[in-house]
């Protein structure tokens, strides 16, 4: 009895031994070229046949499964094998040829559960030692993202094979890696709803590629509109994915740094804008009639004012189009009265930083929770300590209050938000007007629109 | 997700309904599971087509997904399958067009024969890829005029459509036109709850 079971054992283990190396030997040869995706595909029974399915029409994507029933079996041996030599390794005393081996079991155990820090780590060791190739690997957990396009532990692993790479690669050519890993993303967020992971890593590689000062202004920009421009066309398809709304927040407040360039979005917003306002193209001409005509004629305005008119037609553009579009679609998602929060909230911000006043909500911290605001940065905490003092501070900015709330942009503020609150809130849906008067209140409390 | 999975067109008769064309959008789903995923959605449009009266509309939610059905006065009926942040007016004006234009190629005479081959209608796939955005498939006017949202009867799952006595567990066992692969699917799908639990 004994004997007949360590014999199934071993059957068992030539067995998985079998399925692993098939897997390896699969991914190394087609990782380069076609292979797309790697699936756990529900398959109850054992048919006495291999567990791989390998799909590769001409001239098609590959895809990869594996079926069902094998997988905590496969996961099970090739992590036990793994966790046996897991010290060996790490003191490095396991031979080439043993180590070469390791790779068929990471393999099978990370495609199966991406999330074990320690096989990642193995990993890491094996390209250290120039037993695996980086190149391979990044096209490896893009395989394992196709699967589990959540896995933060993959893109972690990711981020360090790119920062690998770039320690080989000349600084200007940093910006020739971001179409790959803009490719990943999207595949990833496409897979999973509201991947905030994904989202996180693409906006790691804008910091880490894009942000460095060895690329020129142009470059940057280019980059910066054309992914404004994705994010457009993706917020549309997932509209209430939170996520993708905050990487196109990131991307606005990317402009304000990036100097006035010509391309098609800003034009399109200049124009727009300029219809909006029923401006003359001499008021748009330059930077400082434009704002004048904004704000309010004869100030002297702070000097980090210059070069913001691309960023407020952006928002501009964004509150009384894009959203615009939005809401008449989509009226009960909330993600679009966070994101309309947002707009409103640096259209203000900049109006008040322009005249150099503070921002001075009338609330104290609990409200705050209250309210919700998560979209706002860390500024309104540090407004609210000023408002417990703000008694006395209010008559001396008097003045200057005054002068914002009867500029063109403060009006046209007031007038759009109150209206739609009030379109909102007679509308037939009970979830509508609840959203709606959240706003109200966070227009009153949080944003201190003063007026209708 | 705003998303169209499903198009089809169907004939409702006395006791059952036939699918007349159908087109599918499954690129969102695992390689290995778009055959199955589209035997469910064919299976799905037909029960509940079998459980409209005619002159009716209604929208069934079940997970993610939404399936809205209009079968008209004259027994022909048309399904979408969407995700369930695809605005439901837009999916039931897209019905209403589909077939129209529908009668229009293929008299009603020739219906109550017809079967999937040897229809001939390939305006489904060009209206499925044209009503994924549908901000820009459509004109909003129009879809303000076409429509009484208030006449869409609203499920929250697909148990409530079913008649007394029968369920969604039994029928899937019963149906012929789920393969036993599709059919083992769908049971564990249902066990793990997964995004898959279409059905």
């Amino acid at each position: 009895m004994i004997c007949k079971k360590s014999l199934t054992m071993q059957e068992d283990n030539s067995m998985f031994e079998k399925i692993l190396g098939d897997l390896e030997h699969i991914i190394e040869n087609d990782i380069n070229s076609r292979l797309k995706t790697f699936s756990v595909v529900p398959v109850t029974e054992n048919k006495n046949k291999s567990p791989i399915l390998y799909e590769r029409q001409n001239g098609s994507e590959h895809h990869l499964g594996l079926e069902s029933w094998c997988v905590k079996h496969i996961y099970k041996y090739a992590s036990t094998e793994l966790f046996r030599v897991r010290r060996l390794l790490k003191k490095n005393r396991l031979s080439v040829f043993q180590m070469e081996t390791l790779n068929k079991y990471l393999v099978g155990a990370l495609l199966i559960n991406p999330e074990v820090t320690t096989f990642w780590n193995m990993k890491k060791e094996l390209i250290e030692q120039d037993i695996l190739q980086t190149g391979k690997e990044l096209l490896f957990t893009k395989l394992v993202l196709s699967h589990k396009s959540k896995s933060n532990d993959t893109f972690n692993h990711r981020r360090w094979l790119l920062k690998r790479m770039l320690s080989n690669t000349k600084p200007e050519c940093y910006i020739d890696m971001l179409p790959e890993e803009f490719a990943v993303t999207e595949f990833a967020a496409e897979k999973a709803e509201n991947n905030y992971h994904a989202w996180t890593h693409r906006i790691w590689c804008l910091e880490n590629f894009l942000f460095s000062k060895t690329i020129d202004y142009q470059s940057k920009s280019n980059v910066i509109f054309e992914q404004l421009q994705f994010s457009l066309g993706w917020i549309n398809n997932h509209i209430s994915q939170h996520s993708g709304y905050h990487y196109r927040q990131y991307l606005i407040n990317c402009i304000k740094n990036i100097p006035t360039m010509n391309n098609s979005i800003s034009n399109t917003s200049f124009m727009f804008v300029k219809n909006l306002l029923g401006l003359s193209i001499e008021d748009m001409s330059n930077e400082r009639s434009f704002i004048n005509k904004l704000l309010g004629e004869s100030k002297d305005y702070a000097s980090e004012s210059n070069n913001y008119s691309n960023y407020v037609c952006i928002l501009l553009y964004e509150l009384f189009h894009t959203l615009k579009t939005l809401f008449c679609f989509y009226p009960k998602h909330e993600t679009i009265w966070y994101h309309r929060k947002f707009i409103v909230y640096h259209l203000l911000q900049w109006m008040y930083d322009c005249y150099g006043i503070e921002w001075q909500p009338k609330i104290n911290l609990s409200n705050v929770c209250e309210y919700n605001v998560n979209v706002v940065d860390n500024c309104t905490y540090k407004n609210v300590k000023f408002a417990e003092s703000g008694e006395k501070f209010a008559k001396l900015f008097k003045f200057e209050t005054d002068r914002l709330d009867s500029s063109l942009l403060y009006q046209i503020i007031v007038q759009s938000e109150f209206d739609i609150v009030k379109t909102s809130l007679s509308s037939a849906c009970l979830h509508t007007q609840k959203l709606a008067e959240r706003y109200e209140r966070w227009l009153k409390n949080i944003a201190c629109l003063r007026g209708s | 997700m705003v998303k169209l999975y499903c198009l089809a067109v169907l004939y409702k008769t006395e006791t059952n309904a036939v699918c007349l064309k159908a087109a599918y959008d499954l690129q969102s789903f695992g390689f290995f599971q778009r055959g199955s995923v589209q035997e469910f959605m064919n299976f799905v449009s037909k029960t509940i087509v079998e459980r409209t009266i005619p002159a009716s509309r209604q929208s069934v939610k079940q997970d993610e997904y939404m399936c809205h059905v209009y079968v008209r006065a004259d027994k022909l009926a048309g399904v979408v399958i969407s995700d369930h942040e695809y605005p439901q007016r837009v999916a039931h004006t897209l019905i209403t067009k589909v077939l129209d234009e529908f009668t229009q190629k293929i008299p009603s005479s020739s219906w109550p024969n017809l079967t999937e081959q040897n229809v001939s209608f390939p305006q489904l796939n060009t209206y499925l890829a044209k009503y994924q955005n549908p901000a820009e498939a459509d004109a909003m006017t129009k879809i303000h005029q076409d429509l009484d949202e208030t006449k869409i009867i609203l499920h929250n799952t697909i148990e409530a459509v079913l008649e007394r006595g029968e369920k969604l567990d039994d029928l899937v066992a019963k149906s012929e036109g789920l393969s036993i692969q599709s059919k083992a699917f769908y049971k564990t799908a249902r066990k793990t709850n997964s995004c898959c639990s279409f059905g």
